[in-house]
Order: C-alpha cells, then sequence, then structure tokens
C-alpha cells in the first residue's frame, strides 16, 4: 500500500543560507496512523524537512509524495495542505485572526467550505482541543498553552490525516505541555498521523517510531527501543537517551546483566526491584567511587554570616497599573540571596518569574516594599541602577531579543563599549567572554548574528551578558530550546562559572536543570513566594510542586516508582548519578546483610 | 555583490508584509518612537520608512497598501487625538492619505532602476526618493488649500525633507541589507 | 505608581470601543462604516456652516441613541481647543484678505480680523468637532472585529472589479495585532540593552544626533525581528491554504435589518443637505443676520 508520506531522496539548500545543504540524501515513508518524533541537534534539519511534508518548500532534487500527489504539483497544493496540518514553535506567530473563532475558521474559508458548515467545523476543532468556552475571546489573550491548542484547532479545523507539530511543545510550562501531549496522543488514537519534531526525548518516547537527523541527513530511524538502545551515536549526534535509559545504562556499569534498554520509569523499577531480590548475590563488577556525585551541586560555603547580595522585603509591581490590562505580577515576595548561592526560581506560567528577574538588575523598580541588590537601594529614585547593571548580568528568555548587532563580535562588545571600555578592553573582555561560552573568537566575531543557529545564539547571548564580568548572573529559563548537548554545555558552563563571591539566580520550567544546578528554590506562584527550601527540601514533598502544575525531577519520579514498590530508597535523590548510586548501595547492603 | 535570494512571492507574503509594515508605522506613530525632536519645536519623522522597506521587498501594490495604511492611521490619530494645531490640516484625507499611496511607488522605481548596479545603492536612493515624495505631496497639498502660502513651503521642505530623507536612507540600507544578508564588502566586526 | 521607562503597551492600548449594548451598537457595522466614511467626505467637501450643523445634529443624536454621554466625546476635542485658537490667528496674520467686500472688525498693524476670516476659523472648528465626535461614535459603538470584518464586506463588491477588499481587511486586520506585538518586542529590546548599559533614562537632553544614533540598535533590531516573525506567519497561513481572497467563503456573515437600512437612508440624506448647503445661498442668510446683529 502506497503510505500516507513518501520522502524520496531529497536535498535541499537554503537560497539565503550558508551554502550548505539543509537537507541531503532524505528518504523516508510514513503510512496512516503512525506517530513519528524527529528528533536531532540545532540546525540539524528537523524544520527543514518538517516543512516539506506539506509543501511549504519544495525540494531541489528528489520529490515528496503526499497521499499520491508531488508537492511539486501547484495544481494539488491545496489538497497536500489540507492532508498535512501543522503547528509551530512560537505561539503568537501562527495565530491570524483576533477572534478565535475567526482564526480557526481561517483554513476552512480559504478551501471554500459552504459557510453553512463553517460553524460546525470551528465547534467541532474547539471541541478536540477544549477550548470551546474560548471561542469568542480575543486571540491574544490566551495563555501560551491555549494558543498552541488553538493553533492545533486550526489545523484540525481542516480535518487533515496527519499533524506536523514543530517543537509546539517547546515554549509552555510543564502542565501546558502535558496538556498538549494528551490532545496529541487522543488525535493519534483517534487516527490522525502524527508527526512531532521535539528536543526531548522523553516526548520522543509518545511516538511509535524515532526518526533522528544530524547534518540534513537521516541518522538513525526505528522504534523508540531501537534508536535509544545505541546511547552512543546518540551522542554523537548531540543528542541523549531518554532519563529511564540513562538510568539503565548507569546501573548496568554496575551489574552487567542489568536490561540497558528500559525506557520508561515503570520498566525500569520493575527491573530494578527484581534485580534487587533476585540478583542480591551478583556482587559488582565496579566497586562504587566513594562520592561519585557527578552533576551535583557544589555545596555553597556556609554564607548565612556574610550580608546578602540580594534581599528583597515584600516587593509588589503592577503592570499597567490604572488601565483595563492592569496586572498584578508580584504581590508581595521576599528573599535573601548570598555569594556563592545558586538559586532557581520556578513556578507555573505567569506566575511572575521573569518579572522578579527583572527587578534584580534594576529594570524594574518594586512599586511597594523594599529590595536592595549589592548594596544599592532600588527604591530610592536616585539609585544609579546603571552602574548596578553591570554588575548584575541579566540573560533574557529569547535569546533573539537580545542580539542587536549584525556581527557576532560587536554584539558582545556592546555591553563593555556602552560602560565605556576602550576598543582594546573591549576586545579582551569579549575575547574572554566568547572563549567561555565555547565560541571561538576568531571564528565567530565576523559571523552575522541573523545566520547563528539556536544555541549559538543563546551562548552568544550569554557571552554579551559574560562580557561585563558581573558578580550576580540573572538566567530567564536558560535552556528552553536547547537541545540536549547544548543544554548540558551550558549547565557545565554555569557550574564552571560559580564560586564564592558569586551568586546565580535563574528560572526554569525543566526540573532537572534545578536538580542539577540549584542550592535553594523559591516557588512562586501569582505573584507570591508560595515556599522557599533548599533543592532536596524542596522536591521532597511532591504534592505541593504537582499543585502548582509544575513537575519533578526524573530521578526523583523514579525514585518514587521504587518506593511505590516497597524498595526502601530515599526519595530526595537529585540526579541520576545519585539514584543510581542509592540503589547500587542497596543491593550491597543486602549481600553484606 | 550579493547573495541576495529569489524569494517567492505568494499572496500571503504581500498580505503579511504590508501588514506587518504597516504595524510598524502605526506604532512608531503611536509611541511618538518616529518622531525625533528637529529645530525650533518641529520635529523629524520615520514614520513612512516602512512604506519604503515594504515596497523595496514586496514591490509598489503592497507599498501603496502599507502607504494606505500609514495615511489612514495619521487621518485618524489627527483626528482623534491630536497634538498640534498641524493635525487639523490632516484630518482632511486629501493631504493626510492620497500623498502617502505615492511613497511606496516612486521609493520602488527608484530602487528597481539602480538594483543592478548596486544594491546598497539602490535602497538608498529609494528611501530618498521615498521620502521626497511624502514631503512634496504633502507640502503640495497643504498648498493646495491654502493652509500655508506657497513661499513658505520650499524652505520646510528643506529644512525637514532633507534631513528625514538621510535618516530614511540609513535606516533603509541597514534593514534590507541586514535582512537579505546582501554582502556590503565593507568593514566586518569592530573586534 | 510610577510607570517604568519601558512601558510601552501602556500607550498603546486600544480602549475605544465602549459596550452599552444599545439598538447602534447592534446596527449592522456596514452601515456603521459606510456612515462614517460618508461623513468624512460630506465633511471635508461641505464650505456651509448651515450644512455643517445639519451633520453635527446627525452626531449628537447618534450619541444619545448609543447611551454615550456627551462628556466623553467632549473630553476628546478639549486638548485641542487652544491649538484651534491658535490656528485662528494665524489665518488672520498669515492669508491677508485683502477683499475690498468683507467687513472689517479689527486692524492692527498688519493683521486685520475680517469676517471673512471669522468664517474661516468658524469653518475650520466646526468642520473638527463634527469630524472627532463623528469618528469617536463609530470607534465607540463597533469593536475592531467587526470594524475590520464590516469593511472586508462593504468592500466585497469592488473584488468583482478586481481590487482586493479582502486582501486589504486582512492586511489591516493582521497590522491591528501587529502593534501590541511590536509593544512588547520594543521593551524587550530596550530591556536587553538597558541590562548591557545602553542608558535610555529620560531627563537628559539629547540632540538630534544623539537621538538618532540611540534609536538606530532599536529599530534595526525591530524591524528585523518584525520581518522574521512575519516570516513565520507567512508559514501558518500557506499551511493553512491561504492562496488569496478568490473562493474564500466566511464564517462572519452579516443580515441587514429594516432599521439597518433606516439608519443608511437618514445618514444619506441628512449629509446629501451637508454638501449642499455649500452650493445654496444657507451660509449668506446665516451671515447676514449675524453681521447685523454686529453691528
Ligand atoms: N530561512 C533560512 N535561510 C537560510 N538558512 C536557513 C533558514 N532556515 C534554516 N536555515 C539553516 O538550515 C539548517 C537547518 O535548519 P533547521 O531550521 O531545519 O534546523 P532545526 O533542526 O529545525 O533546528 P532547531 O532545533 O534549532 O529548530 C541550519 O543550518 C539553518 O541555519
Ligand atoms: N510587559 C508587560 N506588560 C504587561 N503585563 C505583563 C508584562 N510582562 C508580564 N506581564 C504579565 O504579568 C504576569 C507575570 O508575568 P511574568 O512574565 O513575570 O511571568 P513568568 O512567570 O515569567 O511566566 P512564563 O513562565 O510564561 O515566562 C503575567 O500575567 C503577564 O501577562
Ligand atoms: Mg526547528
Ligand atoms: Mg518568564
Amino acid at each position: 500500500m502506497e503510505p500516507l508520506i513518501r520522502v524520496d531522496n531529497i536535498r535541499y539548500t537554503y537560497p539565503a543560507g550558508t551554502g550548505k545543504p539543509a537537507l541531503t540524501d532524505v528518504s523516508l515513508s510514513i503510512g496512516a496512523g503512525e506517530y513519528v518524533a524527529i528528533v536531532g541537534a540545532n540546525g540539524s534539519g528537523k524544520s527543514t524537512l518538517a516543512r516539506h511534508l506539506n509543501a511549504l518548500l519544495v525540494p531541489d532534487q528528489g520529490d515528496v509524495w503526499v497521499n499520491g500527489w508531488n508537492t511539486r504539483d501547484r495544481a494539488h497544493i491545496r489538497d497536500i495542505r489540507r492532508t498535512v496540518g501543522m503547528v509551530f514553535q512560537v505561539p503568537d506567530n501562527q495565530i491570524v485572526a483576533t477572534i478565535v473563532e475567526d482564526d480557526v475558521a481561517f483554513g476552512p474559508e480559504n478551501l471554500g467550505i459552504p459557510e453553512d458548515e463553517l460553524p460546525a467545523r470551528v465547534r467541532e476543532a474547539l471541541a478536540a482541543v477544549g477550548l470551546e468556552e474560548h471561542g469568542h475571546r480575543a486571540s491574544h489573550l490566551l495563555s501560551a498553552g491555549q494558543k498552541q491548542r488553538l493553533a492545533i484547532a486550526a489545523a484540525l479545523a481542516m480535518r487533515p490525516l496527519c499533524l506536523v507539530l514543530d517543537e509546539a511543545t517547546a515554549m509552555l510550562d510543564p502542565a501546558g505541555k502535558a496538556d498538549l501531549l494528551r490532545i496529541v496522543r487522543r488525535l493519534h488514537r483517534s487516527g490522525t498521523t502524527i508527526v512531532a519534531v521535539t528536543h526531548s526525548m522523553s516526548e520522543a518516547l509518545e511516538a511509535d517510531r524515532v526518526i533522528v537527523l544530524a547534518e540534513g541527513r537521516i541518522v538513525m530511524d526505528g522504534t523508540p527501543a531501537q534508536v535509544f538502545a545505541d546511547a552512543e551515536s546518540l551522542e554523537r549526534y548531540g543528542l541523549d537517551v531518554p532519563p529511564a535509559a540513562r538510568l539503565a545504562h548507569l546501573l548496568a556499569a554496575h551489574w552487567p546483566d542489568f536490561p540497558r534498554h528500559l525506557l520508561d520509569a515503570e520498566a525500569l523499577a520493575d527491573a530494578v526491584c527484581r534485580h534487587l531480590s533476585l540478583g542480591a548475590h551478583v556482587r559488582t563488577t565496579h566497586p562504587l567511587a566513594a562520592t561519585d556525585t557527578g552533576g551535583q551541586p557544589v555545596l555553597p560555603p556556609d554564607a548565612s554570616g556574610q550580608a546578602p547580595y540580594i534581599a528583597l522585603e515584600d516587593v509588589h509591581y503592577t503592570y499597567l497599573a490604572g488601565t483595563p490590562l492592569e496586572t498584578r505580577a508580584l504581590r508581595g515576595v521576599s528573599m535573601d540571596i548570598r555569594p556563592g548561592e545558586t538559586i532557581a526560581i520556578i513556578g507555573p506560567t505567569g506566575s511572575g518569574k521573569s518579572t522578579l528577574l527583572q527587578h534584580l538588575n534594576g529594570l524594574l523598580r518594586p512599586h511597594a516594599g523594599r529590595a536592595r541588590v549589592l548594596g544599592v537601594d532600588l527604591t530610592d529614585p536616585r539609585a544609579d541602577v546603571r552602574a548596578l547593571r553591570r554588575r548584575v548580568g541579566l540573560v533574557f528568555q529569547q535569546p533573539e531579543a537580545q542580539l542587536f548587532e549584525r556581527y557576532a563580535g560587536d554584539d558582545v562588545a556592546f555591553g563593555p563599549l556602552a560602560f565605556g571600555s576602550s576598543l582594546e578592553q573591549a576586545r579582551e573582555r569579549v575575547r574572554r567572554a566568547m572563549e567561555a561560552v565555547g565560541l571561538p573568537f576568531e571564528t565567530y566575531k565576523d559571523r552575522l548574528t541573523l545566520t547563528l543557529s539556536g544555541g549559538e545564539r543563546r551562548r552568544l547571548a550569554l557571552a554579551g551578558v559574560l562580557a561585563l564580568e558581573p558578580q550576580v548572573l540573572v538566567l530567564d529559563e536558560p535552556t528552553a530550546g536547547l537541545d540536549p548537548r547544548g543544554r548540558n554545555d551550558l549547565l557545565a558552563l554555569l557550574r564552571r562559572w560559580r564560586d564564592a563571591d558569586r551568586a546565580i539566580v535563574f528560572s526554569s520550567h525543566n526540573m532537572d536543570d534545578v536538580a542539577l544546578l540549584a542550592d535553594r528554590v523559591y516557588i512562586i506562584a501569582e505573584g507570591r513566594i508560595a515556599h522557599a527550601a533548599p533543592v532536596r527540601e524542596a522536591f521532597s514533598a511532591p504534592e505541593s510542586l504537582v499543585g502548582f502544575g509544575l513537575g519533578l525531577p526524573t530521578a526523583m519520579t523514579f525514585a518514587q516508582a521504587l518506593a511505590r514498590r516497597g524498595c526502601p530508597i530515599p526519595t530526595d535523590l537529585l540526579t541520576l548519578e545519585e539514584l543510581a548510586h542509592a540503589i547500587v548501595r542497596l543491593a550491597d547492603e543486602r549481600i553484606r546483610v | 555583490m550579493s547573495t541576495e535570494a529569489v524569494v517567492q512571492s505568494t499572496p500571503a507574503r504581500k498580505v503579511v508584509i504590508a501588514g506587518v509594515m504597516g504595524a510598524l508605522a502605526i506604532f512608531l506613530g503611536w509611541t511618538h518612537l518616529g518622531f525625533i525632536p528637529w529645530v525650533a519645536g518641529a520635529a523629524l519623522t520615520i514614520m513612512h520608512v516602512p512604506v519604503i522597506i515594504g515596497a523595496v521587498l514586496e514591490g509598489p501594490i503592497v507599498g501603496t497598501a502599507i502607504g494606505l495604511i500609514f495615511g489612514l492611521f495619521s487621518l485618524l490619530q489627527a483626528t482623534l487625538a491630536p497634538t498640534g494645531p498641524v493635525d487639523v490640516w490632516f484630518q482632511n484625507p486629501v493631504i493626510s492619505v492620497l500623498p502617502r499611496l505615492f511613497i511606496g511607488v516612486v521609493a520602488w522605481l527608484g530602487y528597481k532602476a539602480l538594483r543592478k548596479v548596486n544594491e546598497p545603492l539602490a535602497l538608498a536612493v529609494a528611501g530618498i526618493l521615498g521620502t521626497l515624495t511624502n514631503t512634496v505631496l504633502v507640502l503640495g497639498t497643504i498648498g493646495l488649500f491654502g493652509h500655508l502660502p506657497w513661499a513658505a513651503l520650499p524652505p520646510i521642505a528643506i529644512a525637514n525633507g532633507l534631513p528625514e530623507a538621510v535618516l530614511a536612507a540609513i535606516l533603509t540600507v541597514a534593514v534590507v541589507v541586514a535582512w537579505k544578508r546582501i554582502e556590503t564588502g565593507a568593514r566586518k566586526s569592530r573586534m | 505608581m510610577s510607570a517604568s521607562e519601558f512601558d510601552l503597551l501602556r500607550t498603546v492600548t486600544l480602549g475605544q470601543y465602549l459596550p452599552t449594548g444599545s439598538a447602534l451598537h447592534r446596527a449592522d457595522p456596514r452601515v456603521k462604516i459606510a456612515s462614517g466614511i460618508l461623513l468624512v467626505v460630506a465633511v471635508t467637501a461641505t464650505s456651509s456652516l448651515a450644512g455643517l450643523t445639519l451633520a453635527f445634529a446627525l452626531v449628537i443624536a447618534g450619541f444619545a441613541v448609543a447611551r454615550i454621554p456627551i462628556a466623553y466625546a467632549l473630553s476628546g476635542i478639549k486638548p485641542m481647543l487652544p491649538f484651534l485658537a491658535l490656528l485662528g490667528i494665524f489665518q488672520a496674520i498669515a492669508i491677508p484678505q485683502n477683499d475690498a467686500n468683507t467687513t472689517v472688525y479689527w486692524r492692527w498693524a498688519f493683521i486685520t480680523l475680517t469676517a471673512r476670516d471669522a468664517v474661516a476659523v468658524a469653518l475650520l472648528f466646526a468642520k473638527f468637532s463634527v469630524l472627532v465626535w463623528g469618528i469617536s461614535l463609530l470607534s465607540f459603538t463597533t469593536s475592531t472585529t467587526a470594524l475590520t470584518h464590516g469593511t472586508e464586506h462593504l468592500l466585497r463588491p469592488l473584488q468583482r472589479i478586481g481590487l482586493p477588499a479582502h486582501e486589504f481587511a486582512l492586511m489591516v486586520n493582521i497590522a491591528l495585532r501587529f502593534v501590541p506585538l511590536l509593544a512588547q518586542e520594543t521593551e524587550r529590546l530596550m530591556k536587553a540593552q538597558a541590562s548591557r548599559g545602553a542608558d535610555f533614562g529620560a531627563g537628559r537632553r539629547l540632540n538630534f544626533v544623539q537621538r538618532f544614533r540611540k534609536l538606530l540598535p532599536l529599530l534595526i533590531p525591530l524591524i528585523l525581528a518584525t520581518l522574521q516573525r512575519a516570516e513565520d506567519l507567512i508559514l501558518a497561513m500557506e499551511a493553512r491554504c491561504y492562496t488569496g481572497g478568490k473562493g474564500r467563503t466566511h464564517l462572519v456573515r452579516f443580515r441587514a435589518q429594516a432599521s439597518d437600512y433606516a439608519i443608511l437612508a437618514l445618514v444619506l440624506i441628512v449629509l446629501a443637505a451637508t454638501v449642499a448647503a455649500g452650493f445654496t445661498s444657507a451660509d449668506a442668510t446665516v451671515w447676514r443676520i449675524v453681521s447685523t446683529v454686529w453691528r
């Protein structure tokens, strides 16, 4: 039988690009009803491939066939595009109309669906994503998660056979991601073919089939079990295995007979329990290093005696006060951050994380309450916030928004030059900052910022802030949208940067980042600090986290799965390495008994 | 030298570029970001630059459409939120809307004539011609309606029109060169 | 509470629509838009005070029907009064009326205030008021969506003769949707630059070159980011089969009621009278009376 989509040996080079092909010799077939995940490093060609699937791009060589139509055939372009619907990454950039209903109707209207039929189509599509109550609302007032659901509804209104999601969950918080995945799973069950591009290996596990792209070529294609069995290759392509497989590998390093190809928490927990009871007599082959803390955060020096770098006391902030759009973003936030600490701020979308972080370098000033940062009183209207900004570096949520020069080198130099460095001094600082983030100065300084990949832009933005040589580094969701290798590199970089005189404050939706990096956690909800605790403690009360729409670090999810099976494992472990360590020790203790 | 792409223009592209550049013109006017104080309380404006950029990127029809949005917006702003006596004149669509329809066409003609010779030069010329079209036609219609004596017009045209043309040229070149990734061959990073 | 120096969104909030649920709010937006356009045309075309008075009465009646306090519209006109006064003076000075037939009320050096000047200023003021109140009424009673849909439907006949009515409506829609996004984008850019030492602090007076220098690193990335967003939106629209206005159907349909035709007829009659008054001697009569009283 002819597959729904057949990609036949295609090659594509962007006309305005570097001249390097974005796709080379790509062939694949996708059958009706399949659920395919496409993974790959930043810039590996995932979006380019996705855009070939509904004729948004047409290959330079080779052919793409959708439901029997060649995408070169302009006569069938509508048939192709109504067969394969698309959802993109940035929620705001794919909404056409100002009212939710109108936006959903946009596709069917273009197809010329009879006007009597349109309202039913719109209702049906909105119901499929749970937005039926919101039909008359203004589309720009929806939350990010709702906007992405709207984008899916807009595609569904054309009744496609296949839905392509290009990193559709990348900009959502854990609750929004979970909602979206649930909707996609339901669509798949009811027969829609799904092609999902993602950086999250756990999301890739949802699929029946995983395709790995590297430098524009398909390098792996198989079931999740097959693909994720080959950890070495994945790492070479800048990817990672799903967390369960990582843990399985860690355990297998100690117990050679431990199954390596486990993908989800439940199967893993079963295997561990089996191993603990059956295999108790098997001695570990490698004795464990005494303190193999891997990525665990270094404990801060006892800083309680020192004056805090940052002291907020009952800080309030209201956007657009006195207008109909007034938003009370902060409603009484207090916190103390001391030298040497790394602090994570977590909370659901819209809880005020970004607003809070912008207070730390005086971009925003408290409307009520007190705020002292590095000795500067922000409530004092004469405070020199500009001088403060050199000592408190802020990296924003969207790296695109903070690159404003044409050439990478100039962009990093923006800060030093603005603060009056000479060209010579600036060059030295720029060189150091760029080397620190892994962008060699000579290679990158003359690159056009517009042509950098997502990961490179993120690093460049960080370099621009590091070039100021700040004392406190503030990062707003530093790892969102990065591929696994980029994320690991960034976390490693931040760990290296820390020392006793510096402090890091960051926000994140990714609990593993928090577990890997933070000493203490502040949970913020509706503009108030709901909970503040050392990281281990914060995660050991999981009920409160789930209540705020937040997840748990993967290690803790596994530990809980084990605990449910009666395995006496501590549940406050932060990293997979710690968990593996604890499991192996548990086995060792049993042998001794 | 140019590594410019031949991006195929589609109906969606035309509508969207016209829409976002129109939004930019509105935004510049609304926030007064597009006004730069000049001598004697007068202000230079760069509100028409989106019209020029749109025309250069997507042709004369898109340019005219953005000009129409720009014109309608200045009509509305002059009527609903006037800030000076001159706004009363701009309540007349013949002054506020009509002249703006020609900015894009003229800019595009200038660009098209010269782009084969030298692209950055063509862009600068588009910026200058587009601006001058705006200045001359707006002042011309003001003269026609007798709001100002004809003799008063040339000095205004020179005092406002010329510096505005320079600003528009700088912006048009900078934006389009970066967007189309045109290699200017000049300096690279200062570092 | 102080506004932040980056608070751009504040200046671009569209707070014009005042839903009171009146009959005028429920009227067909096509009729309201057409009336608005006719009003602008008529007011621009006429030069008769009597005619403008008629149009003015029409607008005031509209306010009454819409149940919107006149004070609401008055507040829009207040900031303009000093300018209008200035303009009147300007008219008196700059455009000498060397016409022997006109009554001179007042003379000082080269400044003469004649009856003709008085008429000109009065006309200006009347035109201005009618326009401001008329357009305010339209925006008070019609939501943005109704406005864009209405415009599109109104222009649809033009589509048949090849004018891109649908494209125009869609373009306006996109433009309105992007203005707040641009405000956000600018705010982000300003904050990012301020974080790295750029100084946007108000207060210090900058000369013109400095201001432009400061504006460039803001405007260029803003425009480029906007174009990048536009690319995304283009893809999203093409993925949803957009190929222009031809053959499209419409979710929103309007059905004009008898009351809508009645409104349109009334507006047409009054505005026709407004324009016609310019060609009659209505004003001359009015002026003779005024001049007599003055003497
Ligand atoms: N519009 C464009 N013009 C020129 N080059 C482009 C364009 N879009 C992408 N590229 C280049 O093509 C290559 C593949 O890009 P693509 O966007 O498909 O990667 P991706 O796998 O989706 O990356 P990411 O994970 O960052 O989204 C990259 O080298 C990129 O720089
Ligand atoms: N510049 C702004 N103008 C007006 N309202 C704003 C602005 N920035 C944020 N808000 C509003 O303030 C509230 C807090 O927003 P904030 O961006 O601080 O949340 P967040 O926790 O960072 O969310 P996210 O996880 O989505 O980044 C939200 O309701 C948001 O809509
Ligand atoms: Mg991509
Ligand atoms: Mg945020």
